[in-house]
């Protein structure tokens, strides 16, 4: 009983790699939120959701999240997880119901598209900095010495 | 604020010519900044100023890069 409660706390203390990189691109900065640094996953969710919807508000969402115009745009702007697949939901949805909407003159598509796409970046470079801290706290935890056992009769 | 205008800020393009185009390129480098020095410094307290000063830097080089490159076509013109 003492032995499984001690092995929860030590799984507990131990954050796994792929639940916190999943976190982190399902949600900018809630990787680092679930490792406790809070005020640090705050800045990252407002920075990152901010630039990527600032560069749908420029561009459009027709002219920004398109996969048929935009080629590898489209992937880097994708790292910004379920905002992305809905911006690009959103997208597909407009183009169907209304054809015949004018989409963004240049340069403000290629701005919007640059916007949303460096979004998705920095998300990325978030995701390998969460798991850097991630790997950094295994090899702390790994590297204590395990505790002294109460030798006492 | 109806649903509708709200929508409309994302569906409908803005319209951006002249100094606007270089314009924008100070909030994308700002929030690269942020990110950037977010990850990297151990003190958020650290946060703003060493970001605004990484902001201003890659403006600079840039504005550098930009007006090294006008010369270059300039004197080839």
């Amino acid at each position: 009983m003492a032995r499984a409660s001690a092995k929860t706390a030590e799984s507990a203390r131990r954050p796994s790699a792929p639940v916190t990189a999943t976190l982190a691109w399902l949600l900018p900065g809630l990787g680092h939120w679930w490792l406790g640094e809070r005020t640090r996953g705050v800045v990252f969710f407002t920075i990152i959701t901010v630039t990527f919807w600032g560069g749908i508000a420029v561009g459009g969402v027709r002219s920004t999240v398109t996969p048929r115009e935009n080629g590898a745009w489209i992937a880097a702007q994708l790292c910004m997880g379920p905002q992305a697949l809905s911006a690009l939901w959103w997208s597909n949805q407009r183009t169907i119901a209304h054809p015949t909407e004018l989409k963004a003159p240049w340069p403000a598509s290629n701005i919007g598209v640059v916007y949303a796409g460096v979004a998705g970046l920095l998300n990325l470079l978030v995701i390998i900095d969460v798991l850097a801290r991630v790997e950094s706290r295994q090899m702390a935890l790994a590297s204590k010495p395990p505790p002294q056992r109460d030798r006492s009769p | 604020m109806t649903i509708e205008s709200l929508q409309s800020v994302f569906t409908e393009p803005v319209s951006i010519a002249g100094s606007g185009r270089l314009a924008m390129l100070i909030p994308l480098t700002l929030s690269v900044s942020i990110v950037y020095k977010t990850m990297r410094c151990e003190r958020l307290a650290q946060v703003p100023l060493a970001s605004l000063v990484l902001c201003l830097m890659i403006l600079a080089v840039m504005g550098l890069i930009g007006v090294t490159l006008l010369l270059v076509f300039r004197l080839l013109a």
